[in-house]
Formats: structure tokens, sequence, C-alpha cells
């Protein structure tokens, strides 16, 4: 799909519209300014807790410090002196915008104040993530301005695009990238190289740069060492050493730094917590939809309860590991291929055909920790991993595994719920 | 005197239990307002009045349901699945293994061990399908006190449906069907049709016999809609609706 071109007379509201003279303006200024005001402080209060924790080092001020940042693409570009490009959804490889120093932005959001800012009129029963990214847009009308990748993975994530642009006008530019669902075939691995290819001519293009293998291998060495940092936080966390906000939090801040940086200061976290003592409780696995800053009511919970958060599968947390990449063939195409072949086969969306292979990491995770049950965060309208989670809990049953699907949004009113749930859970354990 | 007092604070009732030795020798309940710790306190006194005891008396305290953490007196607190299971256990002398239990914002499916501890359980999401909650919308919409469902409920007509478990659609229906004609009887069958679907997803599929507790239990027309759903014998413990604050009380020990 080639870019579209820019549009900007949004077809129905005008919540996110740069503020004018007219009244129209006017009033989208002040729900720019409410929206950004509300989640600034949302954000604000969850930092304020973490930094207040007991556990809380200075290796990790690093992290609360890139959260407390102004993330605004213009703020971020400016930071890091790239080209911000916002990516929905993990399956392309980030090496690829790396490469061309570019940086990709990670547009979900985790915000109540967010997804209760979002234009009136969406889908009652619509993805948290979006809806809250939405709210976003509202409060920081210059996302829709940015180069857009959009892997086509869930039915919110691929009508993200013409959702948007009932309320913020047509996004600047969108390259759809088209994620074959059936991994096992090769036509599908075909397919999914062909998209990444076109992924990668795409961002040479608006990157305006030259590049080849040799920028390919250092965008994946780059990132292999960061990633790296975080394979090790996640080994500390099996032994139960690394809190679950904390590594939330870590994950969380990835896209808001150079891989380098970040991947730095992974490390230091990771010398931090190896000399932690390991938390007691019992320990359970994370599983589900994603858990996105500063939505971490169900770690809160857990923490609150005196649980050991022993890993997860979420595209925001430990999935960012990514799986290793095979580098047979260091030509372009060679190396274009051993990424695609790595986004694709080491994706456990929910989303695929084939899925039980979501079973794999967590008994793996279970066989290299007390891990005595499965945690699974289903997010209201999020129907991809619901439907998932019923064969998921009939599996981990089949391996003694305990299963406790909680079902949620972003709101705090049910957290009184979510706390039975969680405290009966404890002694089937 | 070993007295020990269990208080279930829940969303739409305040339920106490004094219990000896394992037996259950009273039992009181008050709607839930604001100030449950005191409205709880006020509960106990009246306990310790009418079994004759002075207000000096010792007891152990236990306290579970959504306002447990707001009994700062309490001994014990317990998530109301646990007690839950504790107090059905004991009061279906050791039988029951499944159970379903309807509070006022809560659907409860639930498997005890043979030991009585919550083996494995399932409870509505956030929705107020299947709760007490919807009977009690149900009886304004039909101006009827929930008391009378049963009886109602054996009053001749033509059957419906409720096609929808939301309680908000669930309520445009009814007001259709009562636009329609149809009698109290029929709606209030297909009420507890609904909620007896909905439950009986959660349990899943049972062998054995399921005891049903929560205040709706007391409504012997809920149970046969259950047991049409399960096709299994659904059985009611004495006072069902305190079984929560039993197994609270009970949970102390002794």
């Amino acid at each position: 799909m080639e870019p579209t071109p820019q549009t900007t007379e949004p077809r129905i509201a005008l919540p996110a519209a740069p503020p004018g003279d007219g009244p129209a303006g006017r009033r989208a200024g002040r729900l720019r300014d409410r929206a950004a005001g509300r989640i600034a402080a949302e954000a604000r209060a969850e930092l304020d807790w973490l930094s207040g924790r007991p556990d809380r080092d200075p290796s990790l001020d690093y992290f609360v410090e890139l959260m407390a940042r102004d993330s605004s693409p213009a703020a971020l570009s400016a930071r890091l002196g790239r080209k911000v490009v916002a990516l929905m959804c993990l399956q392309v490889p980030l090496e690829l915008f790396l490469a061309l120093d570019l940086h990709p932005l990670r547009l979900y959001g985790g915000s109540v104040a967010a997804a209760a800012s979002a234009p009136p009129g969406l889908p009652a029963l619509m993805c948290p993530l979006l809806r809250s990214l939405m709210g976003g847009m509202v409060g920081e009308p210059s996302l829709a301005g940015l180069d857009w990748v959009i892997p086509t993975t869930c039915d919110w994530i691929s009508g993200f695009e013409g959702l948007a642009s009932l309320y913020f006008g047509d996004l600047a530019r969108v390259r759809a990238v088209e994620l074959p669902r059936r991994k096992e075939n090769p036509q599908s691995a075909e397919r999914w190289l062909s998209e990444v290819a076109g992924l990668w001519g795409y961002l040479k293009r608006i990157s305006g740069r030259k590049a080849g293998r040799r920028d390919l291998a250092r965008a994946i060495g780059d990132l292999g060492r960061a990633r790296a940092a975080l394979g090790r936080l996640a080994r500390l966390r099996r032994e139960g050493r690394v809190p679950g906000v904390w590594f939330f939090l870590i994950t969380g801040s990835f896209f808001l730094d150079g891989v380098s940086a970040w991947g730095q200061a992974a490390s230091r976290a990771a010398d931090f917590f190896a000399g932690r003592p390991p938390q007691t409780g019992p320990g359970v696995f994370l599983s589900g939809s994603p858990i996105v800053f500063p939505n971490f009511k169900i770690l809160h919970l857990l923490d609150d309860l005196g649980y050991a958060v022993l890993g997860d599968d979420m595209c925001s947390g430990e999935r960012l590991i990514g799986r290793h990449v095979a580098l047979k063939d260091r030509s372009e195409e060679g190396l274009l291929a051993a990424l695609a072949e790595s986004g694709h086969e080491g994706c456990l969306c929910p989303v695929f055909v084939e899925n039980r292979r979501r079973l794999g990491p967590i008994l793996e995770a279970a066989s290299e920790a007390d891990v005595r049950g499965v945690v699974f965060h289903l997010l209201k309208g999020c129907h991809p991993y619901e439907m998932d989670s019923l064969a998921l809990e009939r599996d981990l049953a089949a391996n003694g595994l305990r299963f406790l699907r909680l079902e949620t949004d972003y709101t705090a009113e049910d957290r009184g719920s979510l706390s039975t749930r969680l405290e009966a859970f404890r002694p089937t354990l | 005197m070993d007295l020990r007092v269990g208080l279930d604070l829940g969303s739409t009732a305040i339920k106490a239990v004094f219990a000896e030795s394992g037996e259950m020798i009273w039992r009181g309940r008050a709607a839930t307002a604001p100030r449950q710790e005191a409205i709880g306190l006020d509960l106990i006194g009246s306990g310790l009045r009418e079994l004759g005891l002075g207000q000096g008396q010792k007891y152990g305290l236990a306290s579970t349901g959504y306002g447990k953490n707001l009994f700062q007196a309490a001994d014990l607190r317990l998530d109301e699945l646990s007690a839950n299971a504790r107090g059905l256990f004991r009061l279906s002398r050791g039988q029951a293994r499944a159970a379903i239990n309807i509070g006022g914002q809560d659907l409860k499916a639930m498997r005890l061990s043979e030991e009585g501890r919550v083996a494995d359980f399932r409870m509505n999401d956030k929705c107020a399908a299947g709760t007490g909650r919807f009977f009690e919308l149900a009886a304004r919409i039909l101006d009827t006190p929930l008391e009378s469902f049963q009886e109602l409920s054996r009053v001749d007509g033509p059957e419906v449906e409720l096609s929808s478990t939301c309680v908000v659609f669930a309520e445009t229906e009814i007001v259709s069907l009562l636009a329609r004609g149809v009698g109290l009887g029929p709606i209030i069958r297909a009420l507890h049709a609904s909620v007896a679907k909905r439950a009986a997803g959660l349990l899943g599929r049972v062998e054995e016999a399921v005891w049903l507790d929560g205040g709706p239990a007391l409504n012997r027309g809920l149970a046969e809609a259950l047991e049409d759903e399960l096709l299994v014998e659904v059985r009611v413990v004495a006072e069902p609706q305190y079984t929560v604050a039993y197994g609270a009380a009970l949970a102390l020990g002794g």
C-alpha cells in the first residue's frame, strides 16, 4: 500500500483538530488540553506510587523518568535526533526501522483517562487499547500526522485506520503490512517475507536513506544486545527477583529511548535485581491481553496479595525479547528473510490459526520456575484472546496448571471483584 | 463459651452468623448501607442480646465479602468463595462437590474438594446478568416483590423466552413482553431460565447434585429452572443466604 495523501478535513467531528480562533477550534483546544492534563495526571500518580516503593533503586530511575518525560512525537524526535514512525503490533522487525535511523514508537493505550477522553460514538465494546489510543490522540493530535506502520493482526488493529479517520481525518501516511494468519505453510512465509521486503523499501523511501546489509546487521546487533538485557531480567524474574510492576515499567518504556541506552539501563536494573531476595509468594505466569502503562491494576493486585509474577507471554512484556534471529545468509535478502521468519514464527498473538504453540512458553516457564498457575488478563472487547483462553485453559489443566481468567477493563471500580477472584485462586494453587 | 462470629459484608446485605462448637446458633441480616462496620457491630449486638449474652462476651470474629476490609475489628478476613465452600460443605454434611452461589452482584460457580475447600471456581465477569441485582431489577419492572416469584412462576401461561442475559437488554425485553400482555408467571419463568442458563454455563458439565445458595436460592422456582438446565438434582440448604457468613465463622477454627 502506498502512502495516502494527507487529508486535513475530518469527516465527522473535530475533537482533535488544532485549536483555531473559531468556536470549533476553541472547543477542540479545550478537549485537547483536558485530555492531555488528565492523561498526564494519571501517569504521574502511577509513577509517584512506583517511586514510593521500598524496592525503588537508583538503577530504576531511568525508566521512571522516561515514562515521565514528554514523549510527543516532536519531543521524542528532537531528543533522539531521528524521525519517529508510529507502529502498531510487534510482528514487523524493529531492526528495519533502526537500520534506517528511524525510531518506531509503538502506539497503544493503557490510560483510563485517555479512554475516557476518546471521541464519542466509538463502539461500546471496543478494544480498550485502541479506545485509549484514540483518547491519547485527542490529547496529542500530532500523532495523526505521523507515518503509521500497521500490521494487520486483529480486526481492531486492521480497522483502526478507518475508525481513526472518522475523528481525526485520514492518518497522514499508512503502511499496512498484511500478516498471514497461518504459519505452517510455506506460502504464508513467502507472503510475509514479501510484506517485510515491501516495508523495507517503504521505510527506505520515507527515511530518505540508502541502507543495506551492514545497516541491518548493525541494527540486529543493537537490538540483540538490548533484548539480551531484557532476557536476563526475564530470567531473574523466573527466580522471583523482579516484581511484575517493575518488569512492565521497564518493557513499557522500551520505545521511549534509543535501544542502546535502554539496553544499558536494563542491564543496570538486572544487576540490581540480581542482588534482591526472591519473592516468596505463590508463583504465577501472566498471559492474555497486554498490560500497558499506566494500567497496572492487575499487577498491583497480584503484588498486594503476595503473588510473585514469574513470567508472561504478553506483547507488552516478555514478547519484546523476540525470537532469536538465525543468521545464515548475511546478504541483505538473507538478513531480511531471517528477520521476517523471526517475527512471524516467534509471534504468539492469538490472531494466528495454529495457536497451540502458546502453551509452549508457559510450560517452559513452569519447568524453569515455581509457576503454579496462570492468570489470564482478558480485556473486555478483546475477542481473539477471549477465544484463545478457552483452549488454553483446557491445555493447561491437562498439564496440571491452574488457570484464572480475569476479564476487566481500565476502570478501577472492579478492583474488589478482581481481588476476590485472586484471593480465592491462591488456596487452589 | 467458645463463640465465633462470621460477618458477610455483601453488596446488598450484611449477614452475621454466631457459631458455637461449629453449630449455627444465631443469624441475622441488615441491608448494606454506608458505615458498614457500624451496621455489622449492631448486628452482633443484636445477636448477643437475643442469645442472652452480655455485651462483654468474648468472641472470635471473621469477616468476608466485599466489605471485609472495612471491618477493622476482625480477627480473620477471608474471601467469600473460601467462606462459601466451608459453610456449604458443613451444611450439606460434607456432600457438596459442586455449587452455585447467587450474590447481590456476583454469580459464582464452584467445585469443592473432598475436604470442603475450593477446588475450582468461576465468577461472572463485569456484568450483572444472573446476579441478585438482575432479580431486583426485574422485581421493580414487574412491580412484584421477589418473595412472590416462586409462587408466580407456577402460574400457567404461554412459554416465552428472554433471549438476552444482559440486564439492560433483558429489561427492554420484559417491558416488551408486558406490552404484549404476557402475564407475570411466564415472564418470571423466563427470568429463572435465563439466570439458570447463565449459572449452568459457568459451572460446566456436572454429574453430581449441585448445591444452590445465596439469597435467590430461597426461590424454589429458580432451583427448578436450574435443574432443567443442568439435568441434575439441585439442592438448597436451609437458610441459604447465611452459608458464607457461617463459613467465615467456621474458618476461625474450633
